[in-house]
Parts: structure tokens; sequence; C-alpha cells
């Protein structure tokens, strides 16, 4: 009788996989034959292999850079710290997920940005009126007719927050003057827990400055309400900017 | 350090670093595992955190590496289809020779580990993921079918050849 089949069930036993009727069929087959009890033998031990492969460092993550958000007036940012990573790419489509769903994905660089617990860390007196994000440098040409979008992810836990508004500044040179400014449409948090997302619907309801193309500059976002405290955190957010992003 | 696993009666997402920092040697001795050589598994590692960046907050507390290992893998999957080329998983005629074969010298288990290593590189790229779902993850065949998207039939018959292939690599000269 060929062992041929019994090598397949020997493999699934291993992996408890078998049903009853394929196991008595097998364990009939190995009370016969001993080439097959070698083989569950040897099976067994290269089973062992697994839990000793030898394991690698993994690489440093490429186009992330890590920058402290803007000095809070007290206290330390301690724990803080933002993250951008500029994705040299277009923006593709495959990452749309809160992108206006019928509209066309934004053309563009995105960038990303995070500062999980950013103010729920700090006493309130503490807290930050202004939450800034400013990126690294940036080189790269203006798309014509581009817009830029975003995608704020906030929490206010169960308390709203108030008109918001995002403000962008650019500033193109890297020379540490703002050469352009949006400020867009407010946004208000609910009372429940849970991530609310803070997207343009509209273009900018404000702006002073010329685009220009980016050598060397950074983009600073600032989130901010007129109110004062901003109680909330923020998750993982993006931004495309209308910008063909190189190095 | 604590865990990010701990914290996940909290209602509290772990951030993106304390992610990273955990879980970044998980992903990439997995990404590494089943892609079979360190470019691609840099690729895939790379684009497993973009993904827990953008998507972090869809995260639902359900289990970080059951979460890190689906992206993982659907990252892979989509990279060998992209890349087209997945060698045509060869018929093994070898499966009385390895039968045949004596046990051999009984290895010590870091050895056996780098052997087996060198012997998951020469099998086709979706036995290799197989069988290290099952060997390393410890996944059972239908999770297996799931995340490859292939058959139960086939992942049990992958797994009876990879295993095969993998002796007879192992008993045969270094
Ligand atoms: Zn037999």
């Amino acid at each position: 009788m060929s062992c041929a089949p019994f090598q397949e069930l020997l493999s699934a036993a291993l992996d408890g996989e078998l049903n009853s009727a394929e196991q008595a069929q097998l364990d009939q087959h190995l009370a016969d034959c001993s080439a097959c009890r070698s083989l569950q033998e040897r099976l067994r031990r290269l089973e062992t292999g697994f839990a000793h492969l030898p394991e690698a460092s993994p690489p440093p993550l490429r186009s992330r850079a890590t920058i402290a958000p803007a000095p809070a007036k007290q206290g330390s940012a301690a724990g803080a710290a933002a993250i951008w990573s500029a994705v040299l790419a277009a923006a593709a489509s495959a990452a749309v997920l809160f992108w206006n769903p019928t509209g066309p994905a934004p053309r563009g660089s995105e960038l990303y940005f995070s500062s999980h617990q950013l103010l729920q860390q700090h006493p309130p007196e503490q807290r930050l009126a202004v939450s800034e994000f400013r990126s690294p440098p940036l080189h790269g040409k203006v798309l014509d007719h581009g817009q830029l979008a975003f995608e704020i992810h906030l929490d206010s836990h169960q308390r709203a927050c108030k008109d918001l508004q995002l403000e962008v500044q650019y500033d193109f040179d890297g020379d540490g003057q703002v050469d352009r400014s949006e400020v867009y449409e407010a946004f208000d948090t609910d009372d429940k827990e849970g991530w609310e997302v803070y997207t343009r619907r509209h273009g900018p309801v404000s702006q002073q400055g010329e685009m220009k193309d980016f050598v060397g500059g950074t983009l600073a976002c600032r989130l901010k309400n007129a109110s004062g405290y901003l109680q909330l955190r923020q998750g993982n957010s993006r931004l495309v900017l209308p910008y063909h992003l190189g190095v | 350090m604590t865990s990010v696993v701990s914290h996940k009666d909290s209602p509290t997402t772990p951030t993106f670093d304390e992610i990273y920092q955990e879980q970044a040697r998980y992903v990439y001795n997995l990404a590494l595992r089943m892609a079979g050589n360190p470019a691609d598994a840099d690729d895939i590692y790379q684009e497993v955190f973009l993904r827990v960046h953008r998507f972090l907050n869809t995260y639902r507390g359900d289990g970080l590496k059951t979460w890190l290992r689906r992206i993982t893998v659907n990252v892979f999957c989509t990279q060998i289809r992209k890349q087209q080329r997945e060698t045509p998983e060869e018929e093994v005629g070898s499966e009385l020779s390895t039968v045949e074969g004596e046990p051999g010298t009984l290895l010590d288990a870091q050895e056996l580990g780098e052997k087996l290593a060198a012997a998951l590189n020469s099998l086709g790229t979706v036995m290799r993921a197989a069988m290290i779902l099952r060997g390393v993850e410890g996944l059972s065949y239908q999770e297996i079918a799931d995340l490859l998207e292939i058959p139960v039939g086939t992942v049990r018959s992958r797994l009876s050849r990879a295993r095969l292939q993998l002796l007879s690599r192992l008993a045969g000269p270094a």
C-alpha cells in the first residue's frame, strides 16, 4: 500500500486538523508501517525548529521624522511628540477612508501626524489652547489647481468642543516667516466617547499670501478654538498637500 | 515597560509609538520569514507601519498581534500579487526518499532553527507563508486559508508538501 496519502494525514495530524475517521485510518496504517512511524518522528522534531528560528533586528522606519509639538506655555510636552511622516508619492486611492467618498481623491503628497493624548495627560490649567504641528523640511512643486485636504481625528470625550478651526501656515523657504496662511471652516466635536473626523468640506474661509513651491520650508498646522482650551485628544491625522514633494 | 496588550480593556487606543516600540520586531520577523529575503521584508514592514499609522483609529482593541498579523499578511499578499513572481509550486517527487531517509544526527535547537530558516527559503512563496503561519504563528487551517485567500484543502496539502521538502532539505547535504 502506498504511503503517499498518509504523509498528508501525518502532517494534518500534527496540526490537530484530522477528523476522527481520518485519525483512525492513520492509526491503523501507523501500526503496520515503520516508515511512516519514522516520518512521524521526524516531522515532530522538525516542528520544534519553528520555535528556534533566528530573529533579525528591524530596520528603522523610512521617511519618519519625530518632532516635538510647539512648546506648551507651561509644563513639559514629554510624551506628546508628534509624528510626521512624509510620503513622497501621489495620494493613493487605497487610503481613502474618510475623504468625501463620492468625490475624487485629493491629489498631492500625504503627510501624517499624530499626537495621542496630547492634552489628556496635562492637568486642566496646562492644557494647550493651540495644538501645533510643524512638518520636517519640505521641497517640492505646487500642483496647478490643487487644494489642500485634511483629515484630523479628534475626540473630546464627554464634553463637546465647539468651533475648532484648523489654520495652516506655510513657510516656503524656511526663513521663519509665514508666507501663506489658510483658515478652514469650524468644526464641533460631540459629547460622546469615540473619534470624530474633521475634514475639509469647502475651501478655506480665509487665506493670505500666494501658493509657491517649497524650497526647504515647513508647514505648520494649528488647531485652535476661540474659547481657549482644547480638551481633546487627537489621533492619526493626515494632510494631502497639493504639491509634488521630493527629497 | 508596560505592555500595549494589557491596555486592551481600557478605552485608550495604544499610541503609534507604543505599538512601534513593542511590535516592530514581531512585524519585521514575520515579514522576513514570509517574504524570505530582507529587501521584500523591509518593504512589507515599512508599509505595515504606514498602515498602522493611518488606520490606528479603526483598531478596536481585539488583539494587537492579530491585527498586526492581518495587516502584515495583507501587505505580503498584495506584494506577491503585484510582483507576480510567485514561483510555481513545483511538484514534489521526493516523498518516498524522505520517508526512507535516516533521522540523521540530532541537531541542537538553535542549529535546527538556523537550518530550518535556510530550508524555508527553498519553498515556494505561498507554501512558505502557509508554513510560517502554521509553524510560527500557530494558526488553524481555516485561519490560514482566510488570510491567504486559498481553500482549506490547499492549505492542508501545501503544508504537507512543505514539511516533506523541509525534511529532505535538512537531511540532504548542507
Ligand atoms: Zn506508510
